[in-house]
């Protein structure tokens, strides 16, 4: 529907809304009014790539053999509505959240600038391509979570910045060990492996595999490397900490993905010891994940754990490898973002309006802002995986998937699924429980703990929204299941 | 026999009969008389050296008429004549260029004894260049033995007194070996001309006889000529004696009586003993030995040096022994690469000492290194020529240091391990400490202690004849520098002819 | 262009410098006319460069085998072409940088520092490149102890002590390779000759390692490293240019020239003194990254991540491969334009902010958001995010090192990975507390909201960066233009 560099359009729009936020110094009404629009038009701007049909657009080569290049396929589309939406939405609601804090432009020009960026990454060609606006993207993230300045924001910024330095550097040099036993960087369905050459540098692709998964994997907030996410995802403020859970996690994902399925190829993991890895890893830190949230008192912090055990979910679909587990990672990433990110706006809400982080402070929270609990409370029941939410098919499909798995052992296909109820159950403990005591405290709290406080409308829509569509999703996943059926079928 | 092949033994009796004559002048009638000699006396000897690079070989002068091997002999050849009259160039660049301050330290109507000493020394070095007997070239050594006491007292202060007295012992002891082992010399080869001898000697060798006799008359000689040359470990009469006496007698010590010294060494080696003999007897490896630890010592001492004229003198120790080292090589090139460095440190080293009278004016007369600090802005000619002769001296391009260093190294390419990684090693490592003592002390010079920028009024007086004198040893060196391979020819074929 | 014109391109700039020492013009009649000299200096290059017909000029023989020769090739054009890239902007700085101080000596010597170097550039034999490499120091000298205080005299006296001993050891080497080669004076293979090496191939190789720490001195190869920090304390126009640019440079380039185009890569390679060799540039790269993250004060972890990155090219050099020198080379270049960048900062820093030490750079983001921009810019870069040109220079020397094929390469390949994990934590920092931190006040802190509001600084410092974002975009061009220059595959 249009030429090739139109793809540069939606990635250059925000970005240079962002340096014109940083460089004009609006005025606050000005302000929400061009960062609003930016992220509207940017989402509208994104729907003409989205219905043509592949397009492949060169920017310019880093090396001899590095080029830089967009590709819009399906994978890649999916991921960039996703993010142009969920960066929308949630743009909107910071607006009253953020009213009352300082360095706004600094905000809102990093905030537009990611958005160009994550559209890039996720359109990106080849894996230099994807790396390079990973680097970009991690660079410029470093604002949102630093925002407030106090001592532990920044802490956890350079805790932040450490860390993905270093999974980045691991998937530099998984890219580095592979270059050369790969016909090309570019991704392509079922992988680019040279024929000839892997045969005697299996080991070396192996291990490089490895190097990559769990490189990328940092972002996902898969154990080893997910040290970060807990520290830094509580001291953000509410906005950047639903996007950071919601969307950055997710472009380690995307990472895994391609590397995964398009640039090694499942058939050459298959079996390996490196997806008997990424499956243990994944599962452990599904569990572990479920396991801290559970045993988390601060509310945020609580939630950021959650975020590393449910990005696991998604990262466990991808290893099994079969088309199944990839339907179902691709449902939970967008179950995922949409609960998650509801459910940090809730957090932010009641921060918000009452100050309280702590969980065992919410009692009582449901009947001072009924509105907002109850958004909490469906998307939680849809995290737990509660029919009809999105949450519910999408494990449903991640369960399938661990089943049929071929390849590992028996054990680990029922070890999968075990876990994900264990996750489910210990979900509904750390979720549902505050749900719970807030819509039904104990008798003897005071009065004013009751008193009505709910955020106005800016807040409560962008929530609503979310939780609208992700009950919406789930009772007709059918265009999204068929979606995902297909990318599964050509990478598989 | 042609007129100019006469012109050695007139080099000799010039200044001897002049150093008669100084006695009855006075005041500057001594100075331009003396100055006139020695012109008279450069200017000769760069004439013979372009007749004697014309005439190709060496050639012998018997004194008197009397034949071989009952008279006495003066052998000429192209070595000998240029370092006469590089010799001769430094005297008269030292002398002129440290006169200001002799006539300052010296009194009077002491000046024309001054001037005395200094012709005494000129006959004095003529005499070893081109003498071929060993009697009269110890009776030389004596003579300027006593003139360069003369020099180092002349500053009439009690240290310089001191200095001298010290130097006086230790060069007697020296010279006591030397003419024992000339006295041996003679009883067992019945000769005193060099040449007789050398055929003696070989035949003695050879037929296996007075092998214990001849170790120890080399070793005589060599040691005697060594403490006079201020080869390490007897170099202690070299701080005191050279840091004490006036800028021009340091320069002129340094530069010309030990080289003097090292000059006559190499001949008696090629002349007398032969170096064949010379490496039998183990002697040369001492040398070398010797000659390697002087240039580590030297320069380790420097470095603690607080006095500026203490630390100079130091350097001249370290800089003896790459002589020695050269020599201690044996081979030809080695040679070469030590008479090569006789001229490039006699012109280094003088210029560097005649430096020094200004830097100390410039510094509120103190010769600490400390108080020298911003004397470059005050003394702009003579920072400019120590920073030329510093360099020089490190070995940097385009001055007389590097065609020596070069030399040096070509010697030890292609010869055995247990000379070359030693004498590498060493050569690094010194230039490393050259550079630690002599470049702390330019830059010194060119940054501030606590104290404020120069004014202009502050800047050092210095005279006509000291501005000249210093823009022509810094041609010197250059000129040795950038034409060194002319020189090192002249050398190597005044080398060959040289036995 | 006839190559004679090779030496008036020197020497135009020495004597210039010398002239404007001598002559009393007024300040600013000499600045013009030094700036004229050495942009005219840049144009004759360029030409030399594009249109030099690649033949030797002569200069004069110090001995019978030692004579001084010009001559342009490949890799001699790189370096020069740098140098003449560089040197009129970073003249400008210097004008900037030294506004209100007595400087007339200091832009007579940078200027005269500049015919220098270029001397090197052109040099057709070792000798000359070791004539001009002894030059090279005296003539920085005065540059480095130019405050003329306590720190400075300390400095330079380390600065010449490291640089001579070096110097003396790449004397033994040089006068060895005199006697054991060919008279073709520099080609890609080497010039030995092999008859009469015979025999004495183990002594040749070994003083080669002798000659890479002497000519690796000026690289601040462990363990002559020590100067670089040192001169830190001079004034930054000279650490920017001179011991991020020229001088270190030229230190690389004479190792590049001995290793490769005298003593020939094939000569050397597999032996133990290679082995060596490598084994020190790789510690030398992790122990200045180590170093540089242990320094408070900026420039001085700007010195030893210098030494880190020298030694990153150092390593390119001694694998002995062909690509190897290519990334050495690229190396070369693309660290000059970040490293140049880093130091202007630094030095705008210092005295626009009067702020030296990193803990102090807190919060000047508002302050001096150009300065601060382009320091962040030049980090990221430095790191080697893409797609600046600094990942172009690691990739490539990554690439070279795992083609080398032996142990040596894998240590490399360690050494540049965890290298690179130590570069960002020490140069990225810096930019982290400069925007998420509050400033604290000092008291002479200059008046409004910003401090670095000059356009000449704004477009040196945009001028640098684009010419960083340049070389990492035209990447593939870069390397083949290297390539065809080096002759190289």
């Amino acid at each position: 529907m249009v030429s090739s560099w139109y793809m540069l359009i939606p990635v250059l729009f925000p970005a240079a809304a962002g340096i014109a936020v940083a460089a004009g110094r609006p005025s606050s009404a000005v302000r929400k009014m061009l960062v609003s629009c930016s992220l509207g038009i940017n989402c509208l701007l994104l729907i003409p790539v989205l219905l043509s049909g592949e397009l492949e657009f060169r920017l310019f080569s880093l090396s001899r053999d590095l080029p830089v290049f967009l590709k819009a396929d399906d994978t890649g589309k999916f991921f960039a509505a996703l993010m142009s939406f969920v960066w929308f939405v949630v743009g909107i609601y910071s607006f009253e959240y953020m009213a009352h804090e300082r360095h706004l432009d600094r905000y809102y020009a990093c905030y537009l600038m990611t958005s160009g960026v994550l559209t890039a990454l996720c359109l990106s060609g080849s894996i230099i391509t994807f790396y390079m606006f990973y680097e970009m993207m991690a660079l410029l993230t470093v604002p949102l979570v630093v925002h407030t300045m106090e001592k532990d924001a920044v802490a956890a910024g350079i805790k932040y910045l450490i860390y993905s330095i270093l999974g980045a550097s691991l998937a530099l040099l998984g890219i580095f060990l592979l270059s050369g036993y790969v016909t090309s960087f570019s991704f392509t369905p079922k992988g680019v492996l040279n024929p000839e050459t892997a045969g005697e540098g299996r080991n070396t692709v192996l291990i490089a595999a490895m190097m990559l998964i769990v490189g990328f994997g940092t972002k996902a907030g898969m154990f080893p490397l997910h040290g970060w996410l807990p520290t830094a995802h509580p001291v953000a403020p509410a906005p950047a900490s639903a996007v950071l859970s919601g969307i950055i996690t997710k472009t380690g994902v995307l990472g895994v993905f391609r590397v995964v399925y398009e640039l090694i190829g499942a058939e050459t993991l298959r079996g390996t010891w490196v997806q008997m890895a990424f499956l243990g890893l994944t599962i452990f830190t599904v569990f572990s994940g479920s396991l801290l949230a559970y045993r988390e008192k601060l509310l945020k912090k609580r939630l950021a754990y959650s975020s590393v055990s449910q990005v696991s979910y998604v990262l466990f679909g991808l290893a099994t490898l079969t088309p199944l587990g990839v339907v179902g990672a691709l449902l939970h990433v967008c179950a995922h973002s949409l609960i998650k990110d509801t459910l940090f706006m809730s957090a932010g809400a009641i921060i918000h309006q009452t100050g309280k982080t702590r969980v065992e402070e919410l009692n009582g929270i449901g009947k001072q802002m009924p509105k907002v609990m109850i958004c909490f409370t469906v998307v939680s029941l849809g995290l737990v995986g509660i029919p009809p939410c999105l949450g519910f098919v999408s494990k449903w499909y991640l369960a399938q998937g661990s089943l049929a798995a071929a390849g590992v052992p028996q054990w680990l296909t029922w070890l999968g699924p075990a876990v994900l109820l264990i996750s489910a159950l210990l979900t509904a403990g750390y979720l549902l429980s505050p749900a719970i005591h807030g819509f039904f405290p104990p008798k003897d709290l005071p009065a004013e703990d009751l008193t009505r406080r709910e955020p106005g409308a800016v807040m409560l829509v962008p929530m609503a929204c979310f939780m609208l569509l992700s009950v919406l999703l789930g009772i007709f996943p059918g265009g999204l299941i068929r979606l995902f059926s297909n990318i599964a079928a050509a990478i598989l | 026999m042609e007129l100019w092949q006469s012109l050695p033994l007139v080099s000799i009796i010039l200044p001897l009969f002049s150093a008669a004559v100084m006695i009855v002048l006075r005041g500057k009638g001594a100075r331009a008389f003396c100055f006139a000699v020695l012109g008279g006396e450069t200017l000769l000897s760069g004439f013979f050296l372009i007749k004697i690079r014309a005439f190709g070989q060496s050639y012998t002068y018997p004194m008197g008429h009397y034949p071989a091997p009952f008279g006495n002999e003066i052998r000429a050849g192209l070595f000998e004549a240029i370092a006469l009259f590089f010799f001769m160039l430094i005297l008269l660049l030292s002398l002129a260029g440290g006169l200001h301050k002799l006539e300052e330290h010296v009194r009077k109507e002491r000046m024309p004894l001054y001037y005395a000493m200094i012709l005494l020394m000129t006959a004095s070095l003529s005499a070893q260049i081109f003498t071929n007997d060993l009697f009269t070239s110890y009776v030389f050594v004596e003579i300027m033995t006593l003139a360069a006491a003369g020099l180092i007292a002349a500053h009439g202060k009690g240290r310089a007194i001191l200095a001298s007295a010290r130097y006086m012992v230790m060069n007697m002891v020296a010279s006591s070996l030397f003419l024992l082992g000339i006295v041996l010399l003679y009883d067992l080869t019945g000769h005193l001309l060099m040449s007789p001898i050398r055929q003696q000697v070989a035949a003695l060798a050879a037929e296996g006889q007075y092998k214990l006799a001849l170790i120890v008359v080399v070793g005589l000689i060599t040691v005697g000529l060594s403490i006079k040359s201020a080869l390490f470990p007897f170099h202690s009469w070299v701080p005191d004696a050279y840091g004490t006496a006036s800028p021009a007698s340091a320069a002129i010590m340094s530069g010309l009586v030990s080289h003097a010294y090292l000059f006559l060494l190499m001949k008696i080696i090629y002349r007398v003993f032969g170096t064949e003999l010379f490496a039998v007897t183990g002697i040369e490896n001492v040398l070398f030995v010797f000659g390697l630890a002087g240039m580590l010592i030297g320069s380790i001492v420097a470095i603690l040096q607080q006095d500026l004229k203490r630390m100079i003198a130091y350097s001249s120790v370290a800089q003896v022994g790459y002589i020695f080292m050269g020599i201690g090589l044996g081979s030809r090139a080695g040679m070469l690469a030590a008479a090569f460095h006789l001229l490039a440190h006699a012109a280094c080293k003088s210029m560097l000492f005649i430096t020094t009278d200004a830097l100390i004016r410039a510094s509120g007369g103190s010769s600490d290194l400390r108080d020298l600090r911003g004397a470059g802005f005050r003394a702009r000619l003579t920072a400019a020529a120590f920073a030329v002769g510093s360099i020089s001296m490190v070995g940097f391009p385009f001055l007389g240091g590097f065609p020596s260093k070069v030399n040096f190294v070509r010697a030890v390419i292609d010869i055995d391990p247990i000379h070359r990684i030693p004498v590498l090693i060493f050569l690094v490592l010194s230039t490393w400490l050259n550079t630690l003592y002599f470049l702390r002390a330019v830059i010194s010079l060119y940054t501030m202690g606590k104290q404020d920028q120069p004014r202009r009024e502050e800047r050092v007086r210095t005279g006509i004849a000291y501005a000249l004198s210093l823009a022509g040893f810094i041609a010197l060196n250059a000129g040795l520098g950038l034409f060194s391979q002319r020189i090192i020819n002249g050398l190597l074929s005044g080398l060959s002819m040289f036995s | 262009m006839p190559s004679w014109w090779m030496i008036p391109t020197v020497f135009l700039p020495i004597a210039g410098g010398m002239g404007a020492r001598l002559i009393p013009f007024s300040r600013r009649l000499k600045q013009i006319f030094l700036l004229a000299v050495i942009t005219a200096t840049s144009v004759l290059t360029a030409l030399q460069i594009f249109r030099g017909d690649g033949n030797s000029a002569v200069l004069f023989s110090v001995m019978d085998d030692l004579t001084l020769v010009f001559r342009l090739d490949g890799a001699g054009k790189i370096f020069a072409g740098l140098l003449a890239l560089l040197w009129p902007p970073a003249m400008l700085y210097t004008y900037l940088y030294m506004q209100g101080r007595n400087a007339e000596g200091f832009f007579c010597f940078y200027t005269m520092s500049y015919g220098v170097a270029l001397a090197i550039a052109f040099a057709g034999n070792l000798f000359t490149l070791y004539a001009f490499y002894e030059c090279l120091t005296m003539v920085t000298l005065p540059l480095v102890a130019f405050n003329k205080d306590r720190a400075a005299r300390k400095a330079g006296q380390t600065y010449v002590n490291f640089s001579i001993t070096g110097a003396a050891m790449a004397f033994v080497g040089m006068l060895f390779l005199s006697h054991y080669d060919t008279p073709a004076g520099f080609s890609p293979g080497g010039v030995l000759d092999m008859a009469r090496v015979a025999g004495h191939e183990e002594m040749l190789r070994w003083v080669f390692l002798l000659a890479f720490i002497g000519f690796g001195t000026k690289a601040a190869v462990f363990p002559m490293y020590a100067w670089l920090p040192a001169v830190s304390v001079a004034p930054t126009p000279v650490t920017a240019l001179l011991h991020a640019v020229a001088v270190v440079n030229a230190g690389t380039f004479a190792v590049i020239r001995m290793t490769h185009y005298s003593f020939g890569a094939a000569f050397l390679a597999g032996s133990v003194p290679q082995a060596i060799a490598v084994c020190l540039s790789c510690f030398t790269i992790l122990f200045a990254a180590v170093m540089a993250i242990r320094q408070g004060n900026l420039k001085k972890r700007l010195a030893f991540s210098t030494v880190s990155n020298l030694s990153y090219m150092l390593l390119g050099a001694v694998l002995m491969t062909p690509y190897g020198l290519e990334g050495s080379f690229l190396h070369l270049v693309c660290h000059s334009l970040m490293k140049i960048l880093l130091f202007w900062c630094a030095g705008l820093f210092l005295i626009r902010a009067k702020r030296s030490e990193i803990q102090e750079l807190r919060g000047l983001g508002r302050r001096m958001p150009a300065v601060c921009a382009a320091y962040t810019f030049a980090a990221a870069a430095l790191t080697g995010v893409p797609p600046m040109c600094g990942f172009l220079s690691k990739w490539n020397l990554m690439m070279a090192a795992d083609q080398e094929g032996s142990w040596l390469g894998i240590l490399g390949m360690a050494a540049l990975i965890i290298a690179a994990v130590l570069t960002a934590a020490y140069v990225l920092f810096p930019a982290f507390l400069m925007y998420f931190r509050p400033l604290e006040g000092k008291t002479g802190d200059p008046e409004g909201k910003r401090w670095d509001r000059s356009p000449g600084i704004v477009a040196l410092l945009v001028f640098s960066a684009v010419l960083i974002l340049a070389a990492g975009l035209a990447g593939p061009r870069l390397e083949q233009v290297f390539q065809t220059a080096l002759g190289v595959r």
